[in-house]
C-alpha cells in the first residue's frame, strides 16, 4: 500500500484525497488548508474587527472544538482578538454531560477562559424535561430555539461582540435545502456566514462555513480530540437528518454537491432578505420578530397544556 | 492474518473495548474487514457502511485517499474507525 505525495508540499506522502478539488493533502498541508479557508472565510465576509471579544459556541463536538482551535491559533498568529469558549448545557443526560467534560479539560489544555450556561437556569427546564412533554414540535425545534437564545445570552454575559458558532458546509447546505423544502426563502438570510449587525443580538459568524464536516472530523483525529461516544438522544426526530442524508449520500456520488448547494444559497440571499424591523417581546422584552418571541411561544404552550 | 482496530467516538459498540484484533484471511480487502465488524457489531454496521458516515484510516491513511473499500489489508494493519456524526 502506497499513497501518492501531497499535491501542496510534493514531498510528503498524502493521507487524505479531498475528492471534491482533487487534492491529495499530507497532515500538514490539510491542517494548514483549514487554517487558511477559516482565514480566507472570515476575511471575505468580514466577520472580525481587529479587537474582536469572540464568544466560541463550544458543544464538545468536533466542529466546535475544532472551531476553538483554528480560532486560537489564528489569534495566536494576529494577537488582535479574544477568545471565551461558552456552552449551552441543554440538560440531556448522559449526552452532555460527557460533552462538558471534554471542553472543560480542552479549555484548560489551550488556555482559554470557558464560561457555561444552562436551559435549566434561563428557561427552567431541562432538555429532558421538555421532550418528555406531549408535543406537536420535534425535539430538534425546541432545542434549536432555546440554544440560540441561551447562546445569546451568554455571549451579551461576557460582553463578546461576536459569537462564533461551529456550523460547517454541511450544515449550511442542509440549511439551505431545508429552507427550500419549507418554502422559507426568508430564512435563508440567517445563513449569512458573517451575521448580522443588530443592537439586540451579539452578532453570530460562522468561520467553518466552507469546511465539509469530513475535513473537521480529520482535523479532529489528526489533533487527537477526545470524541463523544455518545450521541443526541433526539437528533433523530429532525427533518434536518433527512436533509443530511440525502446531501451526505449526493456528496459521495457527486463530489462538489455541499459546495453547489450553499453557494447557490448565498446567491439567493439578497433577493431573499426581507428586512424586519425587530419589536420587543411583551412577555420576556427580548427581541422578537413579532409580539411574542418564539421562546414564550413555546414555553407559553406548555403552560396552557 | 491479524489486524488491529480502534474505534473512535459513536462508532465504539457497547459491548466492545476502544481496541480489538481481528484475524483475517490472507488478501482481505477493506470491504471484508468492514463486513466482518459489521457482522459482530451491529449497532455500528449502518455507519460503517456509509462511507458519508465514517473516516476509515488504515496506517495514518484516509483509505479514500487509497483505493477505499477495495484497499488490501497487510498483516499487521491498524485500521482505526472515526465517526463522521453530526455535532457541533
Amino acid at each position: 500500500m502506497s499513497a501518492l505525495n501531497c499535491t501542496k508540499c510534493h514531498e510528503i506522502p498524502s493521507i487524505y484525497h479531498r475528492p471534491y478539488s482533487g487534492e491529495r493533502l499530507c497532515p500538514n498541508c490539510f491542517k494548514a488548508s483549514l487554517k487558511e479557508r477559516v482565514q480566507g472565510a472570515i476575511n471575505r465576509f468580514g466577520m472580525l474587527d481587529h479587537w474582536s471579544r469572540i464568544a466560541v459556541g463550544v458543544s464538545g463536538g468536533k466542529d466546535s472544538m475544532t472551531l476553538l482551535y483554528l480560532l486560537k491559533e489564528l489569534e495566536e498568529d494576529t494577537h488582535g482578538s479574544e477568545l471565551i469558549a461558552v456552552t449551552v448545557d441543554e440538560g440531556i443526560r448522559g449526552y452532555r454531560d460527557e460533552a462538558l467534560g471534554i471542553v472543560e479539560r480542552a479549555c484548560r489544555a489551550i488556555g482559554v477562559e470557558w464560561r457555561q450556561i444552562s436551559f435549566h437556569d434561563l428557561f427552567g427546564y431541562t432538555m429532558d424535561e421538555i421532550a418528555s412533554w406531549e408535543r406537536s414540535l420535534g425535539a430538534c425545534s425546541f432545542c434549536g430555539v432555546l440554544r440560540r437564545r441561551a447562546l445569546n445570552e451568554v455571549a451579551k454575559k461576557v460582553n463578546a461582540d461576536r459569537l462564533a458558532i461551529g456550523h460547517t458546509l454541511d450544515d449550511m447546505a442542509q440549511s439551505a435545502l431545508l429552507n427550500l423544502l419549507r418554502g422559507d426563502l426568508g430564512k435563508m438570510a440567517s445563513l449569512k456566514p458573517g451575521g448580522f449587525t443588530n443592537p439586540n443580538f451579539v452578532r453570530r459568524i460562522k468561520p467553518l462555513c466552507e469546511v465539509p464536516e469530513r475535513e473537521t472530523t480529520l482535523y479532529a483525529y489528526l489533533q487527537g480530540f477526545e470524541l463523544q461516544g455518545t450521541t443526541c438522544p433526539y437528533a433523530g426526530e429532525a427533518m434536518r437528518e433527512d436533509a443530511r442524508k440525502f446531501l451526505g449520500e449526493m456528496e459521495t456520488r457527486r463530489p462538489g454537491t455541499l459546495f453547489t448547494t450553499y453557494n447557490t444559497a448565498l446567491k439567493l440571499i439578497p433577493e431573499a432578505v426581507t428586512v424586519e424591523t425587530m419589536k420587543i417581546c411583551k412577555k420576556c422584552g427580548e427581541p422578537s420578530a413579532g409580539a411574542t418571541c418564539r421562546v414564550c411561544q413555546l414555553l407559553e404552550d406548555k403552560k396552557k397544556g | 492474518m491479524r489486524v488491529r482496530i480502534r474505534f473512535l467516538g459513536s462508532l465504539r459498540p457497547a459491548n466492545a473495548p476502544g481496541e480489538i484484533e481481528m484475524v483475517l484471511p490472507v488478501n482481505s480487502k477493506m470491504i471484508d474487514l468492514i463486513e466482518c465488524i459489521s457482522n459482530d457489531y451491529p449497532e455500528v454496521a449502518v455507519t460503517l457502511r456509509n462511507p458519508a458516515r465514517n473516516l476509515i484510516m488504515l496506517d495514518g491513511i484516509e483509505v479514500g485517499n487509497i483505493e477505499g473499500s477495495e484497499t488490501s489489508i497487510s498483516n499487521g494493519s491498524e485500521v482505526v474507525l472515526v465517526p463522521v456524526t453530526h455535532g457541533g
